[in-house]
């Protein structure tokens, strides 16, 4: 709020942005809304004020002089407290059409910043450009504070133009570090505490659906133990936490917390109350995806077939385990 | 996409529901959205996209009528928003824009700021060159909840599933929306009858495309566009990295699953932004700006004439399928019909990197 105190007032007070010498003919006002009154006029702004940023208010009262003011409001003391905590894959080893990774913050994250502050370099330390493809409105959580980066599908997709032109952004055999550079800045724009890089080795295309029949499960041996799955393949790190559900025989969600560990090839559920003896199942969603796109139901490129879209959809699948004596 | 300039062009005419509040029914004004992007305007509603909410709102806008009176150029646009909005222009970041032909109002989406306090603002630039901020409070409004935004599941720690709306454009009785997920990679695209009833969802459809009659991939579309391809109803759709892809909108009405004609492959490392149908000279064009590749034009009879080909099948280089010769325009930002026969443009100045509203005359694309 901007007032001009001093005794019952009116007239004409404007804001605007930038210092009093910097007023222009036909400048365009900042959106507020005036009102007078017995001690004073006042002006509050539509939109909350830039911290650091330099108004000029102009006040042209009914009867008098013009009058000007230049005001700063201030800047916000930013301390660098946010920081990088991982990167979806953790695994040490991806393959060659790797689609996606994923960056998490400790807290949200500003806009804007994909382009310039993330950069994936080879063994020669050289940037591989043009690996990602960022589009107008980069891919983040509702809380933002996860960035999701799409390699270029063009490059991965088999035998389509971009792919025989320039291959896929990652060679088997590589070594790729990501980096994370510190002026990437938070949602309150303040820089990051420290910058952050993660190496991995790129292996052989993955061109192979995923399958549950190779899961690992581990059935809880005390009714207070978790639920362990052993992955044999590294496996989407977001839909692993989404795709996968508890149930009871009749179908009913069990509460508890998810963890996935081991470089995304450990799922485990903890149940919020201990197991009661019985059967339940792990249900799990057919568009769960590996590291390449390929899902339980279809892979990423799946070989054409005529006279048939895609494949039948799989309805969710059931792995049933049993606690205790049933 | 411009309505008036399809029926003129001789494309797909589509019929479209009446905006109308019965009579006694509670009007709700002020939507409540957490972000704007997409834009799409038809018969006084502006469509915009809510990817943070999960939602598209039908605001109720008003329309013109008649041929848009000539466009008075704004340079420096992105400065006057922020002078207005009493920031600097690096704390605007224009999302999309939509013209309303009949009154020449172009609509423009954006965020004033990145951050914490980053809000959702629409302005409107009129045909005399003047800005005006338009506030949500006042503004009638009808929504669609796409049913991404986080789940409440039980004790679920987060779930940051959202998709990110990229377009939306009004078919007849039924409103299209085409996103990218933040996680699974599969195509996205949306259908819900308009105008929005509460009890009404989106339901999802697959489109799949097929690369060189070998494979086929579920990969979401970024823009689209009407299109009528021998005399049927089509949807032309832009994916990344750069298929073409026609699909039959029929087909969109009885199958969840379809495959699309794959019938231009424009490149790597790009992303298709925007679509429009332009007419030059009596022939008809897809103006295609995008992110890394400059602006296309496309010959619509080359479209058409992909339709009685057989899907790309060859393995050849970057560039396949139907041609496009390069348009002579700038570092085009945001792009619509202005007219039978202008565009208006949003372009960045390569000397200073301010924003210059403009509009072109058709035969100068």
């Amino acid at each position: 709020m901007v007032t001009f105190a001093g005794g019952e007032q009116a007239g004409d007070l404007r804001v605007f942005t930038g210092p009093r010498d910097e007023l222009a003919a036909g400048r365009v006002s900042v959106l507020g809304a005036t009102s007078g009154g017995r001690t004073g006029v006042s002006w509050a702004p539509r939109y909350p004020l830039q911290p650091g940023q330099r108004y000029t208010a102009v006040w042209q009262p009914l009867d008098g002089d013009r009058i000007t003011a230049t005001f700063t409001v201030p800047g916000l003391e930013l301390a660098a407290t946010t920081r990088v905590e991982a990167v979806f894959p953790s695994s040490d080893v991806v393959p060659e059409n790797l689609l996606r990774l994923y960056i998490q913050f400790s807290a949200p994250m500003s806009r804007g910043g994909a382009t310039r502050f993330v950069e994936l370099v080879g063994e020669d330390d050289a940037p591989i450009a043009g690996a990602f493809v960022v589009p107008e409105q980069e891919l983040w959580s509702p809380t933002d504070d996860r960035l999701t980066l799409f390699f270029d599908p063009g490059r991965l997709k088999q035998g389509v133009g971009p792919n025989l032109a320039a291959g896929p952004p990652l060679r088997a055999g590589q070594e790729v570090t990501l980096r994370v550079q510190a002026e990437w800045r938070d949602a309150h724009g303040a820089p990051l505490r420290e910058s952050f890089e993660h190496t991995w080795q790129v292996v052989e295309a993955d061109r192979e659906q995923p399958r549950t029949d190779a899961w690992t499960v581990h059935t809880p041996e005390t009714p207070q133990d978790p639920l362990r799955v052993d992955l044999p393949e590294v496996l989407d790190r977001a839909l692993l936490n989404r795709m996968l559900f508890v149930e009871t025989q009749a179908g009913t969600p069990v509460g508890g917390e998810v963890t996935v560990a081991r470089g995304e090839r450990a799922w485990s559920f903890a149940p919020s109350s201990p197991w009661a003896p019985g059967r339940y199942a792990i249900s799990v969603d057919p568009d769960l995806e590996d590291l390449a796109g390929n899902s339980l139901e279809r892979l990423f490129d799946e070989p054409l077939v005529e006279d048939q879209v895609g494949r039948p959809t799989l309805d969710r699948l059931r792995l049933v385990f049993t606690v205790g004596a049933s | 996409m411009n309505k008036r300039a399809i029926a003129a062009l001789g494309l797909a005419v589509l019929a479209t529901a009446a905006w109308a509040v019965p009579d006694g029914a509670a009007v709700t004004t002020d939507p409540p959205l957490a972000s704007i992007g997409a834009l799409e305007f038809a018969d006084g509603v502006l469509f915009a996209g809510d990817s943070k909410g999960g939602t598209v709102y039908a605001l109720e806008v008003g329309a013109g009528s008649g041929e848009p009176a000539e466009f008075t150029a704004v340079n420096d646009l992105d400065v006057k928003i922020a002078e207005m909005l009493g920031t600097t222009a690096n704390e605007i970041f224009i999302k999309d824009m939509a013209v309303d032909e009949g009154s020449g109002a172009a609509y423009l989406s954006l965020m004033r700021g990145s951050g914490a306090g980053a809000q959702p603002v629409l302005m409107k630039v009129t045909p005399d060159g003047e800005l005006h901020h338009v506030a949500f409070e006042t503004l009638a409004y009808t929504k669609l909840e796409l049913g991404d935004a986080p789940e409440s599941t039980p004790d679920a720690r987060r779930n940051p599933r959202n998709s990110t709306i990229t377009d939306i454009e009004l078919l007849g009785d039924s409103v299209y929306i085409a996103g990218l997920s933040n996680e699974e990679f599969a195509s996205v695209l949306r259908r819900a009858p308009w105008p929005f009833d509460d009890a009404a969802n989106a339901t999802g459809l697959e489109i799949y495309h097929g690369a060189h009659g070998q494979f086929e991939t579920n990969a979401p579309i970024y823009t689209f566009m009407p299109v009528e391809l021998a005399g049927e109803k089509h949807v032309l759709a832009g994916y990344l990295c750069t298929p073409l892809v026609t699909f039959s909108v029929d087909e969109l009405g009885s199958a969840d699953k379809l495959r699309g004609r794959t019938i231009a492959e424009l490149g790597f490392g790009n992303v298709p932004i925007d679509m429009l149908h332009v007419k030059q000279n009596g022939e008809d064009f897809v103006l295609l700006t995008n992110s890394r590749r400059g602006t296309m034009k496309i010959p619509m009879a080359d479209v058409v004439a992909a339709q009685g080909k057989p899907s790309i099948e060859e393995r050849v280089g970057p560039r396949t399928g139907v041609d496009y010769e390069g348009s002579p325009l700038g570092l085009v930002v945001q792009v619509d019909n202005y007219g039978s026969d202008h565009i208006l443009i949003l372009e960045r100045n390569p000397e200073n990197g301010t924003l210059r509203l403009s509009a072109r005359e058709n035969r100068w694309l």
